[in-house]
Order: C-alpha cells, then sequence, then structure tokens
C-alpha cells in the first residue's frame, strides 16, 4: 500500500470513529428519551382517565337521583290510574 | 484535525460548564443545575472518547506511535477517567441527591485537570504540538485552514447544544415519572391504612 492510501485510509479512519461515537451518542439519547416518554404518556394518560372517572362518579350522584324521582314520579302516576280505575 | 481538536475543545469546555454550574449548584441550592450537569456527562465523554481516538489515529502516522504517555495525552486520559467517574457516581449511587452532589464535588476538585490539559505542552515541552488558535500571540494558522476549524467547532457546538437539551428533557420527565409513582404509592398506603 502505497503512502497517500495509507494516509487517507488514517484520515477516512479517523472521520468514521468520530461518526460512530457521535451516532452512538445521538441513538442512546434518543432511544432513553423515547423510553421515558413512553412510560410518561402511559402514567399521564391513566392519570386523565382517573380524573375523568372522578368526574363521573361525582355526577353518577346527580343522575341516580334523577333517575330515582323519574321513577317515583311514574310510579306515582300508575297509582293514580289504577285508584281512579277502582269504582 | 477538523474533528480531533473541535472535540478536545468541547471536552473542555462541557467539563468546565459542569465545574461552573456544580458550583453554582451548591451556592443556590437549586437542584436543576445538578440535572443539568448531569446531562452534560455522556457529552464530555463522548467529546473527550473522539479526542483520544483521532488524537491516537493522528499519533500512528506523524510520530510512529498509538500512544505515548505525553503529558498533553496522560491529562486528557486523566479527563476521561474523571467524567467515568462521575457518571459511575451519578448513576449507581441509590439515592439521587446524594449521588448529583457526590458528582458535583467531582466536577469541581476534578476541573484542576482542565489548565493542566491546556498549558501542559508549554510547561513540559512534550511531544503534542503547541497551541496555534488559543494562546496570547496571533494565531499561527493560516486563515484558510482556521475558517473550516471554526465551522467544525461551531458544528460540535450546536451538536452538543442539542443532546444536553435532549437529556434535561429525559432527566426532567424520569423525576416527573418518579414523582407520580410516589404519590400512587402514597395513595395506595393511605387507602390500605384506612
Amino acid at each position: 500500500m502505497d503512502l497517500s492510501s495509507k494516509h487517507a485510509l488514517y484520515i477516512f479512519g479517523a472521520f468514521g470513529l468520530a461518526a460512530c461515537l457521535l451516532t452512538m451518542l445521538t441513538l442512546w439519547i434518543l432511544q432513553a428519551d423515547r423510553k421515558i416518554r413512553k412510560k410518561l404518556q402511559k402514567k399521564e394518560s391513566v392519570e386523565i382517565i382517573f380524573h375523568h372517572s372522578l368526574d363521573y362518579e361525582k355526577k353518577i350522584p346527580k343522575k341516580k337521583a334523577l333517575q330515582q324521582n323519574l321513577l317515583k314520579a311514574s310510579e306515582q302516576r300508575k297509582r293514580q290510574r289504577e285508584s281512579l280505575k277502582q269504582p | 484535525m477538523y474533528v480531533h481538536v473541535p472535540a478536545s475543545w468541547g471536552a473542555m469546555a462541557v467539563y468546565t460548564i459542569m465545574a461552573l454550574l456544580s458550583g453554582w449548584g451548591f451556592i443556590s441550592r437549586a437542584p436543576l443545575l445538578h440535572l443539568i450537569v448531569k446531562a452534560l456527562a455522556p457529552l464530555g465523554i463522548t467529546f473527550t472518547l473522539i479526542s483520544l481516538g483521532t488524537g491516537a489515529i493522528w499519533g500512528k502516522p506523524t510520530w510512529g506511535t498509538w500512544w505515548v504517555w505525553d503529558a498533553r495525552l496522560t491529562s486528557m486520559l486523566l479527563l476521561l477517567f474523571l467524567y467515568l467517574g462521575y457518571w459511575a457516581l451519578v448513576t449507581l449511587l441509590e439515592d439521587e441527591e446524594k449521588a448529583l452532589t457526590a458528582g458535583a464535588v467531582v466536577a469541581l476538585v476534578g476541573w484542576v485537570n482542565i489548565p493542566i490539559i491546556k498549558w501542559s505542552v508549554e510547561w513540559w515541552q512534550t511531544l503534542h504540538q503547541p497551541a496555534s488558535i488559543l494562546r496570547l500571540a496571533k494565531p499561527a494558522i493560516h486563515w484558510s485552514m482556521l475558517q473550516p476549524l471554526l465551522c467544525m467547532a461551531l458544528a460540535f457546538a450546536a451538536f452538543g447544544f442539542i443532546m444536553t437539551t435532549l437529556c434535561i428533557r429525559i432527566e426532567l420527565n424520569k423525576r416527573k415519572l418518579r414523582s407520580l409513582q410516589l404519590r400512587d404509592r402514597k395513595n395506595q398506603t393511605m387507602k390500605e391504612a384506612a
């Protein structure tokens, strides 16, 4: 191998080493970032569902009360109709 | 040269920033500063490895050897050990606060090595060539070579800035996740107690 091609090999080797190390660092950081964001997103989505369910649970008693009122009203009307039917 | 020199500058600059932020973190007691120092470490390690590797590749055709126990090379190797020591402390210790504090002490004390790296060539008249740019006199390098060198230095700095920002985001997200997990554990304990 002549001197110029040997030197070219050294130059490519140096650039290759730097490129390798910088790429490894970039990939490692991007992977760690994606991993932690995925975990956090999962945790936060559970939080959002939890908070939504809390809101829903607060609404349910009101809904239940309304349903019970409607049921009471319909039973009252049924009793009135039955009392009118009787002689 | 266009990779070795910017990488060496980067390695020393990153360690200097780590030392400054560590000192500021001790004075202001702001935990975020220690987190930023931790985020800078992987970048510093990479730059030091590039500097040593490309320096060895340069050394083989120029000096006929991959390595000599030259003052500049030895102090640069010591910088790598300091970075690795810092990283080992902050990742292996269980208590995060103690780990970051111990790491900050390493960063502060280890900064003594930076002026040694810079001035070693002048002090000990060793094999490594003396400074051509960062010196008291005019740069000894021609503008046609200085220009691409400064461009590469800027590219390394931009890359370093982006990677550091990503690392800081990772550390902040880890803390957020940990606080959510601790809160869940606390709620569960309170439910069980009730």
